[in-house]
């Protein structure tokens, strides 16, 4: 049977139809990815040396915006608003808004606005205590830009449509600046943070769904890995995180 | 980046590659957009490909992650509705050719049955290779390589293809 199945893949196979490599393409894509990537670490390097003042500052023009030295290492200066827009995700830049720009700072979303049973609950994992940590969702009208101050000092910005795109990419690039781990949750694509994964400070884990954020946060005394377990068993419905 | 010896290698296994995933279920235009994330993916870690004791395992690994991604966010984007878009068509089962029988045949066949005939008798992957590709027992491989022949070898479909030029 083995000799026959060899012979019938292959005659199968030499009608599936085989248009040319499309070699320029996947070297463009792969040049596209890696100027990504330094403007991502150049973020990084934007939050540790502003500690970015959150969101606030960038209406007093004390945010940076970041450039690639000489040697590939990213560096910081001064941001002009004029040319703000950072190249963040193939295909969809992601706009970094000027002072007086519309934006909203994730920390003031009020409670109101939150997605039905926000709060993480229910049976309590043996070897951590969840019972403090909360999740939002938070619809995001298109063409609004979210910045989220998280927990290690970073500042992030969202811009809904850009997870159209393609989301998986844009959490690999984050996986790979912050050393975090892209994970699946009953189909949901998300992000969980292990760039503050010292004792004593809040874990973060961050999900989208179509154009709401998920973000999800522990209490200080649940370690890294607990806290990734736990994510992975949460259960989405509608657009809130439930642990299951 | 090192791209040394990149653009030969996907000149030479960009047929191979692509075929493979049309036989393990994607549609010719998906298997080609998910051929392209493999190789993308290959190249940014290219040096280490390049120097890998198993290539081709290292590659099909790669292959197979991006094809479950693939499956993954395809599942996501399913839309309930009341109104199906398809509209009636003929039934076409007299232009049936070996190519429809054996990708019809393949689709009965669970996912990793599928993949590991694929890889073994099209790819032709050792069952070694097969093994660090899909990170598992070789053991594991060879069963899912015994139930996979034993349902084709039960498919009526294929029985009828004996003799077919």
């Amino acid at each position: 049977m083995s000799d026959r199945v060899d012979d019938l893949l292959d005659r199968a196979a030499a009608r599936i139809p085989i248009n040319e490599a499309p070699i320029d393409t996947i070297l463009e894509r792969a040049d596209r990815q890696r100027r990504r990537t330094l403007a991502i670490s150049a973020c990084v390097g934007i939050a540790g040396a502003v500690a970015v003042a959150t969101f606030a500052s960038l209406g007093t023009g004390g945010a940076t915006s970041p450039t690639v030295a000489a040697d590939g290492l990213p560096t910081t200066k001064p941001l002009d608003p004029s040319s703000a827009a950072v190249d963040w995700q193939v295909g969809a830049p992601v706009h970094i808004p000027a002072p007086g720009e519309p934006c909203v700072d994730a920390a003031t979303i009020p409670t109101s606005s939150l997605a039905a049973d926000p709060v993480v609950s229910g049976a309590l994992p043996r070897d951590g205590d969840m019972s403090s940590a909360t999740a939002w969702a938070c619809p995001l009208p298109s063409g609004t830009t979210v910045a989220i101050t998280w927990a290690d000092g970073t500042v992030i910005y969202y811009e809904p449509n850009s997870f159209h795109g393609n989301p998986n990419v844009w959490f690999e690039g984050m996986a790979q600046t912050w050393g975090g781990s892209v994970i699946v949750v009953d189909d949901h694509l998300g992000y969980v943070s292990t760039a503050n994964s010292e004792p004593g400070v809040i874990h973060e884990a961050l999900f989208v769904e179509g154009d709401t954020v998920i973000r999800v946060q522990a209490p200080a005394d649940v370690d890294s890995a607990t806290f990734e377990k736990i994510v992975r068993s949460f259960q989405f419905a509608g657009t809130s995180a439930k642990q299951s | 980046m090192d791209r040394d010896g990149f653009t030969e290698y996907v000149e030479a296994c960009w047929p191979q590659l692509v075929r493979t995933a049309v036989l393990m279920g994607c549609e010719p235009a998906e298997a080609e957009d998910i051929v392209q994330e493999t190789l993308l993916r290959c190249l940014k870690r290219w040096a280490r490909v390049r120097q890998a004791d198993d290539r081709q395992a290292y590659v099909h690994r790669v292959l197979i992650n991006t094809f479950i991604s693939a499956r993954r966010r395809h599942w996501t984007q399913e839309q309930p509705t009341t109104v199906f878009p398809e509209l009636p068509t003929n039934d076409d089962t007299a232009k049936v050719d070996i190519a429809d029988a054996v990708l019809r045949s393949l689709s009965r066949l669970p996912e990793d049955q599928r993949v590991a005939v694929v890889l073994r008798y099209y790819a032709q992957l050792s069952e070694r290779s097969m093994a660090a590709a899909l990170g598992v027992a070789p053991g594991t491989i060879k069963s899912r390589l015994s139930r996979g022949l034993k349902v084709l070898a039960a498919d009526t479909t294929l029985a009828e293809l004996k003799g077919s030029p």
